[in-house]
């Protein structure tokens, strides 16, 4: 039994059977039920703890179908049509599901069908059964009208009309009762009886392609799922080969035999079909998780889907005998294994930005994504190299001394010992971009190239210009040139 | 050797021109284009092998030796030393004659998943040149950790190169080992700073004998070049047989 306040009084919000054996029902003032029964054992209600629960439970019934939708606070509707005879029809189906839902303890009112209305209606306040299609109607009439899913305001005022069945409800005329409750009331009763479609809406989208398998026994090795997973990969890829297509995102849904569902995501730049490659990619997730899939008893159901999907062209070799294919496929392979196995972020490529700013010049872009545009040599003006070939990714404050206030560097001091400069090059004057200039106020810099006595070739700029910006003007090391 | 192989061989010997042709390097090694260099390593530095740089220096002269292969480079380090020593700088490669579309970024978490994801890419036969940077000695990267990835390389026949912040004193399975350090150039004569100068120590070499040169990056020329003797040096006696006349770095003007 649990309680929680409402308004001014504690009242129970849910009762087990026992409790409703003694007659006390939902919305009963705790005080109240306490006087007829002394010693009753109440807990808080814990809505989120209840969300949870039904989250985790309409996880597992991935299991029995993919559209699974919640029905809060307390309910769970499954879109059946067309898995029932998987299951040996929807007698079996349903009491499979209510045995498995009883192993983990927990009480369940089942009910099943043509509408989603019907069913709702049966298993709250109905017969637990699984009903024809058809017989809504008849189903429903004895039914108070609370069934109908609609807000308790309306069934008050129901009650108050004297309509207290649905079978009330259906003999009078629409045009009244619509305009005294609304055109909702309407509209849940066409729904229960099939009159008006409801379509259902799944918790995830239910993805185009999708392969599954049931074990006979459980499965705990890594291995054996990999094994798994590969032959739903071939099977997966059969399907895909015919439409021309390849996997570009795989899930791989683990079932678990105490209801407990594992998913794995891995994203392929290349279209995948084959079950070894999808494997591989797989072992490498399992490999890079940081905290271990536990099997617990094993798994018992392996569901594999293809939720992105790429069109295959499919390529004629050239004249080098297919090997420029062979290595474009080699190298896709490998990125896509080193980024399943490292993580999101850890594979990337320089690209070109439109920027003269040297640190906006460049960004690190995603491995996975097109192919960047090349970068522009510098403006060679001298015998050496214009630009560095390592950017530090925050410039270095460094103290440098200048013979005059704006002339290049004579001697500098950098971790922790002072460098002789023997040569420099510049000044080469970036002004920061005038255009975004609020966001961060940036000064002019200076940028030099010198050779230190040692023959290190840093990058150095000076920060701000002397006389007109600063009367201090701070030295960075920004990069070191070949 | 098939036939298809063959002429494949003799297409690149044509198309690289007539330096190369008295070199008697493989095309598929390496080379800096110097036969003083590229004759002591047996022809250049050899594909399918892991080759070991002690120097930051070494991570630019590796993709920079791989920059003619066709295929990807790979650059490999654990977050903390990119952070470090600096992210790779597009423009500044592209200068360098590296097409940097190839080029992509592997960040470890710690050095030893960076030995792991370039043991990886070494196998891999569509990867021109890995380059496997480690912070300070790398002393992760031991003999065993080299014997993997010298194997790897083997495998997958690119050109491995281990890039160490500081010389390591252990033992290392890698076909070369070398000191690579900056040193001062000679500049250009007019004040400014002229080509790039390193001194390359060639501190094991198992194709051939060790050796110390002074190599010069010709930037405008993206050629190696070998360094003139220094100025302050003695010039040699006339009647030395090899007059250095021919190696030095003078540019005729005009």
């Amino acid at each position: 039994m649990t309680v929680a306040r409402v308004g001014n009084a504690t009242r129970l919000m849910a009762v087990d059977a026992a409790a409703a054996a003694l007659g006390l029902t939902p919305g009963l003032a705790l005080a109240d039920a306490e006087a007829m029964y002394p010693g009753l054992d109440a807990v808080p209600a814990d809505p989120a703890a209840d969300r949870a629960l039904l989250d985790h439970l309409a996880d597992g019934m991935e299991l029995w179908t993919p559209l699974v939708a919640l029905d809060p606070p307390d309910g769970l509707l499954l879109d059946i049509t067309g898995c029932a005879h998987l299951f040996g029809g929807e007698v079996a189906m349903a009491g499979a599901i209510r045995r498995r839902l009883a192993e983990r303890g927990l009480a369940v009112r089942l009910a099943s069908a043509a509408t989603v209305g019907c069913a709702a209606a049966l298993a709250r306040h109905g017969a637990e059964i699984v009903a024809a299609a058809g017989r809504e109607a008849a189903l429903l009439a004895p039914l108070p009208v609370a069934a109908l899913r609609i807000g308790v305001e309306i069934a008050a005022g129901l009650g108050d009309a004297g309509l207290e069945t649905v079978g009330d409800l259906m003999a009078r005329p629409r045009a009244p009762l619509a305009a005294r409750f609304g055109a909702g009331l309407m509209r849940r009763l066409d729904q229960a009886l099939g009159i008006v479609d409801e379509p259902i809406s799944p918790r995830r989208p239910v993805p185009d392609h999708m392969v599954e398998c049931r074990l006979m026994e459980p499965i705990q090795m890594e291995d054996h799922v990999l094994d798994a997973l590969t032959r739903l990969g071939d099977g997966l890829g059969q399907r895909l080969a015919l439409e021309g297509l390849g996997a570009t995102r795989l899930e791989a849904v683990l079932f678990r035999v105490d209801g407990a569902v594992r998913r794995l995501v891995i994203g392929a730049g290349r279209p995948l079909r084959r079950g070894d490659e999808m494997r591989r990619l797989f072992a490498d997730r399992l490999a890079g998780l940081a905290e271990p899939i536990e099997a617990g008893f094993g798994f018992e159901a392996i569901r594999l889907s293809a939720p992105e999907t790429r069109r295959v062209e499919p390529r004629q070799p050239g004249f080098d005998g297919g090997t420029a294919i062979e290595a474009e496929a080699a190298l896709a392979a490998l990125t896509d294994h080193l980024a399943t196995r490292l993580g999101p972020g850890r594979l990337r490529r320089l690209a070109p930005r439109d920027s003269h700013v040297p640190e906006r010049a460049m960004q690190l872009a995603e491995a996975a994504a097109v192919a960047p545009p090349p970068f522009q040599a510098p403006d060679q003006d001298s015998l050496g190299p214009a630009r560095p070939f390592r950017l530090l990714e925050r410039p270095v404050p460094v103290e440098a001394l200048a013979e005059v206030p704006d002339g290049p560097p004579r001697r500098l001091h950098w971790q922790g010992c002072w460098h002789d400069v023997r040569r420099a090059e510049g000044p080469e004057r970036v002004a920061p971009e005038w255009w975004c200039a609020g966001e961060n106020e940036t000064a002019t810099r200076d940028y030099f190239r010198v050779e230190t006595a040692a023959g290190l070739r840093l990058w150095l700029y000076r920060d701000g210009l002397y006389g007109r910006e600063t009367d201090r003007p701070r030295w960075y090391l920004h990069g070191f040139l070949p | 050797m098939t036939a298809q192989a063959l002429l494949r061989r003799h297409i690149a010997r044509i198309e690289r021109g007539g330096e190369s042709r008295s070199s008697s390097s493989a095309p598929e090694d390496a080379v800096f284009g110097l036969p003083a260099l590229d004759g002591v390593l047996g022809g250049g530095l050899a594909a399918g092998a892991l080759h070991e740089f002690a120097g930051t220096a070494g991570a630019g002269l590796g993709l920079r030796l791989a920059a003619e292969r066709p295929g990807a480079l790979l650059w490999i380090a654990a977050g903390r030393v990119f952070r470090q020593h600096g992210w790779p700088y597009g423009p500044g490669l592209a200068g360098l004659g590296i097409d940097v579309g190839r080029l992509l970024l592997v960040i470890a978490r710690d050095p030893l998943e960076s030995l792991w994801a370039a043991e990886e890419a070494m196998r891999c036969k569509a990867v021109a040149a890995t380059v496997l940077e480690m912070a300070g000695d790398g002393r992760a990267a031991d003999l065993t950790a080299t014997r993997r990835l010298s194997l790897a390389a083997r495998e997958g026949g690119g050109l491995g190169f281990l890039v160490r912040g500081q010389p390591f004193l252990g033992t290392s399975a890698a076909m070369t080992r070398w000191t690579v350090a900056p040193v001062p150039g000679a500049g250009d004569g007019w004040g400014g700073l002229g080509n790039a100068a390193f001194d390359m120590n060639l501190t094991r070499n198992r194709r051939g004998p060790a050796g110390r040169w002074t190599i010069l990056w010709r930037c405008d020329e993206r050629r190696f070049a070998l360094a003139a003797p220094s100025l302050d040096l003695a010039a040699p006696p006339a009647e030395r047989p090899h007059p250095p006349a021919a190696d030095l770095g003078w540019r005729r003007a005009g």
